[in-house]
This record gives C-alpha cells, structure tokens and sequence, in this order.
C-alpha cells in the first residue's frame, strides 16, 4: 500500500497526540487545584471548623475501619486462597463486588440491610441499636467498600506462599497457628501492606455510600469528601484545602509503591 | 524401624502400591521420573492422602486407615529434606535450624549451636538462605530436620540441586551422618554416585510399584531391570 510520504507523516503524529491529550485530560484538573489554592487559602482553609471536624471524623472512621479489615478481611483472604473449587469462586466474586458496583448502589444496598425497616433493621433496634446516620454507620460503608481491596491483595499474597515451605514447618512440628503466623504471615506482608494501604486511602476518600447511610451530619458522619463537598456551597477555602489534603494523602500512598505502580498491577506488585 | 504398606491415588489416575521395612540407617530409592519417589515420602509424612494401608515408627502407630488412625504431619516426628530444600528465606539459618528444635530455653539454644557446629554452619548462623551456597543450604536443611529430633528422616534428591563437585564432597558427609543416625533414613536419588556412597539397601520403585528391594551390591550384580541398568551406568538424569 503506498502512501504520500507527507500522509504517513501526518498519520503517524496521530497517537502522540491521542496520549498528549490523555495526559492532560489526567493532569490538567489536579494542576489547576495546586494552582487555584494559594498558602493563606490553604492555611485557612484547613482551620475552618468544618474542615478541623472532618479531619478528625475521618482520621478516626478510617483508623477503626482498617483495623477491623485486618481483623476480619485476613482469616477470610486466608481461606479463599486456600481453597479451590466452585465455593471459592462465588465468594471471591462476592467479595470483589463493592469494588465494581457505583457507590450509590452500595448506600442504598447498606440502607435495605441495616436500615431500620431493613433486613436487619427490627433486630438491631431490639438491640437498642440503630445504624443508619450514626458515625458507626460510616465506618459500615468504608469497611463495605475498601475491605475488597484489601482482600483481594491478601489473597494474592497468600496465594504466592510456597506450599512446599508450610509442609516442611508442618513436619518440624508446626500447627496451624504457628504456621501462619511464623511462616505465611511475614512472608505475605508485602502483599498484604499494600493491601492495608489502598484499602485505607479507598476509605479516606469514600462519599456515595457514606452520604446515603450514614447522611452528611458535622461532627459525626460528615467525612472529608463529604466536607468538601458541602464547602463548596458556602466557602471554597475548605473545599480547596482539604481536596489538596487529600491529593497529598493519595500520594503518600502510591510513592513508597514504585513508581511502575499500577492497580490492576495488584497481583504482579504482591508478589514476594 | 520405619514399617509400611501404603496404596496411594495419584493424578492422572497412577496409584502408589508400596510394602517396607527399614531399619535404622540410610536406605535407597531409587526409580525414573514419575515412578512415585516423591509419592512416597509425601505419603509416609501424611502430605498426601492414603488410599488403604499402614504405616509403623518404632512402637507408634502413624496410620492405620482400617483402623481410622491418622496421626497429622506435625505429630509424626518425621524429618523431611524436600529438593529444593525450602528453607525459610525470611530467616537466619539459626532461626531455620532453631524452628522444630526440641528442648526450653537455653537447653534448646545449646542443642541448636552444637548442630551448627557438627555440621560446619557456625560461620554462617546469621545469614540468610539466599546469602549461602547450595552446599550449605543443604547442610543447614538437614540440620534444621535434625533440631527437630526425628525418628526418621526422609531426603528428596538432596544432592540433585549442587554442581558436580560439592555434590561428591557433600556425599561422602551425608553417607556418614545417616549411617550415624540410629534412625531409619529414605534417600531418593537417581545419581549412582549417591548410591555407591551410601552402599545402603535399596528399594527400586517403578510405575507405583516396588520391583526390588536388595541391598545395593545385589543390585549392581544384577540388575533386574533396564531402568537398574541405565542407573548403573550413570544414563539417568534428573529432568
């Protein structure tokens, strides 16, 4: 097939332009927040009220709710990657499901199970207990959407351990507890450390769920991405200041893992 | 002395049918690739399922699977020096020798260090599997199987992973460790070099089944197979 040279030319500028345009498009929005907030915005921004009860709401949901996902999420992740078959393959699908379905999706979900007309609603209020609105209810929805991620990088990890290595410690009279915690444990933690840390900052940043289930009340659900969008109806310095906090969080997290760091990455980034 | 009969289901719908006796001391097993060695020793540490059989230590009954006794691997107090050796690469070679270890506290620390000692790892107790030579991961695997105090010792090609001449050097210090051991030892490799160090009786496994089992003298005057003869002659590699 023979073209004009000037043609071939002309086409083959076209990808370039295609990832120039890309990158903008990525880039151009987060510049624009660092350009548009100056040191003083910034600086106030982050002592207005709403922003200092943010700040301390969030630090503490998101604290609760990694610990209860290693607490929890860890026998889990230890099981699915232990087994195979059928059984396995559903409940990993099901684990891996808050990860993919819209947030709003998982407040309402979250609202029919614990709501006080939901499933679970009438035995909870027997127990004196209601969810929906409280800071409990906040920690409810992050745990919902950020433990698949952790799960699933567990499960990674876990799968990767050599076998061969968990028999011998069977044979130097090893049970199930020391093996896990002696040999799996400290050999998966790479994994599972990345695991921790996208978990956690998918917690910092969570809005839809949080805003349907536990509501949008200062001092006691109204997260950081929840501040941040109620500031922008009143004074843009809060909004600005945290939205940069939470940039520098976000970058915080991704550095330390490698600058060839992708999600999806995920599987090959947990190798040990 | 280690006393079994064992039928095992493999994949691929092989089955393992195997009867022995060994006394305390090195025995060979011996076989081409696929034969069920490795079978073997998986079943005689409870790592893999048995169809029927039995399987004796001494006066301890491991498993009896008509009598539904199936004593669990880390109770069985079987030594196990898999191929690749799987020492635990997040530890110090103390800390792997040290993981089985019988005995408390200090005692268990003496007992440890005069291992180390006996078998030339003392240089290396702070170093990591990855910083030593295959030859002494070698030694510090079996170590490691030792620390543990076992009633008997099972050794997967424990050679098959070093260059030609530390294996001749670690093979003359193997032969003798087992043959001082009092405890029934199982030696697979396919080197006739090995074989001709430990001079041991020899169990020779072909397609899941046990086809001799002679001393290994016997079997080099005559050897009652092709597979036995290749062996002899040093045409068997490990693939």
């Amino acid at each position: 097939m023979s073209r004009s040279p000037a043609l071939s030319r002309a086409l083959a500028v076209l990808p370039a332009l295609a990832a120039v345009g890309m990158l903008l498009l990525l880039v151009l929005p987060l510049v624009a927040l660092v350009l548009s907030t100056s040191g003083a915005d910034f600086v106030d921004g982050l002592r207005h009220p709403l922003s200092v009860a943010a700040l301390k709401l969030s630090l503490l949901t998101t604290s609760i709710t990694l610990v209860l996902t290693l607490l929890l999420g860890t026998p889990l992740a230890w099981w699915l990657a232990r087994h195979g078959g059928w059984p396995e393959r559903v409940l990993s699908t099901l684990v891996q499901l808050p990860i993919v379905i819209p947030p709003a999706v998982s407040g309402l979900a979250l609202l029919l199970a614990f709501g006080r007309r939901g499933l679970l609603g009438p035995w909870l209020e027997r127990l004196g207990w209601t969810l929906p609105f409280t800071t409990a209810a906040v920690v409810v929805a992050e745990l919902f959407v950020s433990s698949p991620f952790f799960i699933q990088s567990a499960v990674a990890a876990f799968r990767r351990l050599d076998d061969e290595l968990l028999t011998v410690a069977r044979t130097l009279g090893a049970g199930p507890g020391r093996r896990f915690f002696r040999v799996a444990l400290p050999l998966s933690l790479p994994g599972l450390r990345t695991g921790a840390a996208l978990s956690w900052a998918r917690a910092l940043g969570e809005f839809g769920a949080t805003l349907m289930f536990a509501g949008n009340l200062s001092g006691r659900t109204q997260t950081l991405p929840l501040a941040i969008y109620t500031a922008l109806e009143t004074d843009l310095r809060p909004a600005k200041a945290l939205s940069l906090l939470l940039v520098a969080v976000a970058l915080a997290v991704l550095l330390p893992l490698g600058h060839t760091f992708f999600v999806g990455d995920l599987r090959a980034r947990t190798a040990t | 002395m280690l006393a079994l009969r064992l039928e095992v289901e493999r994949r691929g719908g092989f089955q393992l049918e195997a009867a022995l006796e060994c006394v305390a001391g090195p025995t060979l097993v011996l076989g081409p690739n696929g034969a069920g060695k490795t079978t073997l020793l998986r079943a005689i540490l409870g790592a893999v399922p048995v169809r029927d059989g039995e399987l004796r230590l001494g006066s301890r009954v491991l498993l009896d699977t008509r009598g539904h006794i199936d004593v669990p691997t880390e109770d069985r107090r079987i030594g196990w020096v898999p191929q690749e050796y799987a020492l635990f690469p997040h530890l110090s070679v103390t800390d792997n020798v040290a993981f089985g270890a019988r005995g408390e506290g200090g005692e268990r620390a003496r007992r440890v260090q005069a291992l180390l000692e006996r078998l030339g790892l003392a240089p290396l107790a702070a170093r990591r599997p990855s910083e030593i030579s295959g030859g002494e991961r070698q030694k510090a695997a079996l170590a490691r199987a030792l620390a543990a105090e076992p009633e008997a010792l099972l050794l997967d090609e424990p050679l098959a992973a070093l260059d030609a001449r530390t294996r001749e050097a670690t093979r003359e210090f193997l032969a003798r460790m087992l043959r001082e051991l009092a405890i029934p030892s199982l030696v697979v490799t396919h080197d006739v070099g090995d074989a001709e160090a430990l001079d041991a009786p020899v169990v020779l496994l072909e397609q899941g089944r046990v086809v001799a089992s002679t001393p290994f003298q016997v079997l080099r005057a005559e050897p009652p197979t092709g597979f036995a003869r290749d062996f002899l002659q040093g045409r068997v590699k490990l693939t």
